[in-house]
């Protein structure tokens, strides 16, 4: 968790509320005011004025969190500083959503992976009635490695389905690929090589964070 | 082991035993090495149970679940690389499947009572086994 938090990036607090506004709507926060006064409760709504001034709606909550029926308008400019009582995910608000927590991993054999391969080949035919291939890997031996790669390919099988709704993107891969293959790498990337699309990733780190879905969405689209 | 126990495991290791592991065999598409404890599931005062006890016990979850792995050829061949032998002994007092099933370097070992949570015990043996096995192959 402190490591993560290392790598949020730096925020300002209008980002914060309009991130906890829309994601973490029941968190609760306590807000101190330049003059000193300070008040607990949940964001009802942020929002701009047309003098670009945000302004914020927080439902005042008691000493005990329990909402009340008071509410509380000011300007963001006004608030001196936010406190996240026990945050859901503190790193996502923190990122505005671009750092997330690491998945817990159970333990899973090959065979489970290796299904997983042809599930997600078959899924994607399905959807979409192209042969991508069935992903080609070393697997790695440790059972928490594994259990990471089967989550990793569920998610590329869902980012791959999502991307080929669109004609173009689905007729390009049909034009030139048709096999795939996972490569353990530090660094998220996706090459086109020949008939074949490599998907470089951190697949065997389970402490390394999530693929991001807009990442590869990108980095795939860059090869069609 | 009084005589009536000799009898009714012996009457089950010409029977039941040989067609259990037959089939199981047959499922796997390879010979599997059985080692069985006899001494250890010889329940003094159950032998009339024999018969339909070490059956549910310890084999209908593992035909169960090695049907279920050997469904596809993926399946058979993970199975015939990972799973080379079966110990089935009763000495550590277990009665239930979380605990009764042990896997290492192809070593299957079942270690559970054998007249004991037969009927109630047999969903959650075929679940537990099936899963340790995935886990390993």
């Amino acid at each position: 968790m402190n490591n993560l938090l290392k790598s949020v990036p730096a925020i300002n607090k209008q980002e914060l509320l309009f991130h906890i506004a829309e994601h973490f709507p029941a968190t609760i926060i306590s807000i101190t005011t330049d003059s000193g006064r300070s008040y607990t409760g949940v964001v009802i709504t942020i929002g701009k004025v047309r003098t670009d001034e945000a302004f914020l709606v927080l439902q005042v909550a008691d000493d005990r969190n329990s909402l009340t029926t008071r509410f509380l308008h000011l300007t963001v400019g006004k608030i001196e500083s936010i406190e996240l009582i026990n945050p859901a995910d503190l790193v996502d608000m923190l990122s505005l959503g671009k750092v997330t927590k690491p998945e817990t991993y159970e333990i899973s054999g090959k065979l489970a992976v290796q299904r997983g391969f042809q599930l997600f080949s078959d899924a994607i035919f399905n959807a979409h009635a192209i042969n991508v291939g069935v992903p080609a890997m070393e697997l790695p031996a440790d059972g928490l490695q594994l259990n990471r790669v089967l989550k990793l390919t569920q998610k590329i099988q869902q980012v791959i389905i999502d991307l080929l709704k669109e004609e173009d993107a689905l007729s390009s891969w049909k034009a030139r690929y048709n096999k795939i293959s996972f490569i353990n790498n530090d660094d998220l990337d996706v090459k086109g090589v020949n008939d074949q699309i490599e998907m470089h990733f951190a697949f065997n780190n389970i402490n390394a964070p999530e693929i991001s879905t807009e990442e590869l969405t990108t980095l795939l689209m860059s090869i069609l | 082991m009084g005589l009536l126990e000799k009898r009714a495991v012996k009457a089950f290791q010409d029977g039941s035993y040989k067609k259990l592991t037959d089939e199981i065999n047959a499922i796997t598409g390879y010979t599997i090495e059985f080692e069985v404890n006899w001494d250890s599931l010889a329940e003094e005062g159950s032998a009339d149970k024999y018969e339909d006890a070490f059956t549910m016990v310890y084999f209908t979850p593992l035909v169960s679940a090695v049907k279920e792995i050997a469904a596809d050829d993926m399946g058979k061949e993970a199975l015939k690389d990972a799973l080379k032998k079966v110990i089935i002994k009763n000495e550590g007092g277990y009665i239930y499947g979380s605990s009764a099933y042990k896997f290492s370097n192809g070593v299957l070992t079942i270690d559970h009572q054998p007249c004991t949570n037969v009927d109630n015990g047999l969903a959650e043996r075929t679940t537990e086994l099936a899963a340790i096995l995935m886990k390993n192959l």
